[in-house]
């Protein structure tokens, strides 16, 4: 089963030299695939292009889902500043509609799986970077996506924090029967996270390697501290340094 | 006690330089009809306080008048020019033009086209000549600057055209909103004043027509409490427009807040 198929996808700005491409990949359905790469590779336009908020010069871009059931998580929180957390989170829904009282109960579900339960209130200056980045996450998975789409949204927080909400977006995930496509520079990350990793180039982007990381369905620290993760990470440090 | 800590060395320097002004005019006997002494000028206040009122109100009028068109049809214009870059190619340079023409020059034309039967009208669109040009210009780099990110999410979840103006674009370009709005309200204030040295006496004069009066008439004095009285209305307005972004933006904008927990 596969939830996208891309095909001999390039892009380009305007007339300009091609910075990716060609882009032949198969995403199966359910569990997470990582896009690893040196940063400036077009990971994240390569996201955008599967979102349709880039046109691609040429190739195509066959979705499982229709538009409406994908979801995404910004590098940055991306919050509205004057709206409050509830708000925030249901844009999704607001955009779409009225809001049932169906959609705000799941929301403070989701609020409470993401520890944000209590904050409902609050105004996003009041969060700290963690909680401003799990409200966005909390967006995303309002409108109960099919395909999550992540661009590398935990890059900016310290590890402690990073690696806990790791844990959680692996959990959402799996327990959910999400698939997920998930953007990062980081090889312990998408060694953690990822069922999948998808190895780019530098400019013009392509995927190089495609590993199939055999862990557990439930990781924490002992996935982190196990020799395998230590083997993976070493043999994709070593396919960024051919790539780089 | 903290408006009184921050205000009192201005206060302070005021009411200094008032007390050397009257020292100063008492000592070398200046005439009153070149600088009266502080007191006369509040005694001519305080006699001519109806009249003073009366054609405060009117230069109020015309001022808020001039005010409220500048934001309607600024902001208006401005998120047509957002929307339509061929409307903005079109108007923008004759927009500019009106700018940059001094609006006495304009004035008299515009006195002559609409204040025949209605001279407020005409003192009403001089004044919004010089006062829309800031809100527009703000409001077009405001509703410009949205976060992509934010544009993407919109575009993601099939945000309507109105709905990204309303909950995106408009919010997010307030702060910039409210820049030009309180430029413009000083500007108001100055081509309401403008436009009514250029209209001269009819049936609305303001408090311009009552400084030419008693210049006129070598009353120094009165022409100093108008002075006073328009400065009053200038601060007002000022500080009134401050309040209002104060109390729109307190609550979320960076500006006013300390940021979060880390």
């Amino acid at each position: 089963m596969v939830a996208l198929d891309i095909t001999n996808l390039h892009f380009a700005y305007d007339d300009g030299p091609n910075i990716l491409g060609p882009i032949n990949i198969k995403i199966p359905r359910r569990g997470i695939t990582a896009i690893l790469g040196p940063s400036g590779c077009g990971k994240s336009t390569l996201l955008r292009l599967v979102a349709g908020l880039r046109k691609p010069r040429s190739g195509h871009i066959t979705h499982a889902f229709s538009p409406s059931e994908l979801g995404f998580v910004f590098q940055d929180p991306t919050l509205l500043d004057w709206a409050s957390v509830r708000d925030n989170m249901m844009l999704p829904i607001t955009l779409g509609g009225a809001v049932s009282r169906g959609k705000r109960d799941s929301g403070d579900e989701i609020l409470r799986q993401l520890g944000l339960d209590g904050f409902q209130d609050y105004l996003p200056h009041q969060l700290s970077g963690g909680m401003r980045m799990r409200l966005s996450l909390a967006r995303a998975l309002i409108a109960q996506p099919k395909l999550l789409l992540l661009d590398e949204p935990f890059a900016a927080l310290d590890e402690i924090i990073r690696n806990r909400l790791d844990e959680d977006l692996r959990t959402l995930v799996t327990t959910q029967a999400m698939t997920a496509l998930f953007v990062t520079h980081s090889v312990s990350e998408s060694v953690f996270l990822a069922d999948r990793i998808l190895v780019m180039s530098r400019r013009p982007g392509v995927i190089t390697t495609s590993i199939d990381i055999d862990g557990p369905t439930v990781r924490d620290i002992n996935w982190r501290e196990s020799d395998a993760f230590r083997r993976y990470c070493r043999d994709l440090f070593s396919q960024l340094e051919d790539v780089s | 006690m903290r408006w009184l800590r921050s205000y009192s060395p201005a206060l302070l320097f005021g009411a200094a330089l008032l007390g050397l002004w009257e020292w100063l005019v008492g000592h070398y006997d200046v005439p009153a009809y070149v600088l009266p002494a502080p007191h006369l000028i509040l005694h001519a206040a305080q006699s001519q306080a109806a009249e003073l009122g009366a054609a405060a109100w009117i230069t109020i009028q015309i001022t808020a008048q001039a005010l409220f068109w500048a934001v309607t049809l600024g902001l208006g214009l401005a998120i047509l020019f957002t929307r339509a870059r061929l409307v903005e190619r079109v108007l923008y340079p004759y927009v500019v033009i009106l700018q940059v023409t001094p609006v006495v020059a304009i004035a008299p034309l515009v006195l002559i086209w609409v204040g025949f039967d209605n001279v407020n009208r005409a003192l009403v669109i001089i004044a919004w000549i010089v006062a829309f040009f800031p809100i527009l210009t703000n409001a077009v780099s405001g509703l410009r600057a949205v976060d992509p990110n934010l544009r993407d999410l919109f575009k993601l979840y099939n945000a309507t055209p109105l709905q990204t103006l309303l909950k995106l674009e408009l919010p997010s370009a307030l702060p910039q909103i409210l820049t030009g709005v309180k430029i413009s309200g000083g500007l108001a204030l100055i081509g309401a004043i403008v436009a009514e040295f250029v209209a001269g006496s009819g049936n609305s004069t303001g408090l311009a027509w009552r400084i030419i009066e008693t210049g006129n008439r070598l009353d120094i004095a009165g022409l100093f409490a108008s002075l006073l009285l328009l400065s009053g209305i200038g601060i007002g307005l000022f500080y009134l427009l401050s309040l209002a972004e104060w109390l729109s933006l307190r609550k979320w904008h960076p500006a006013y807040q300390k940021q979060g927990n880390g």
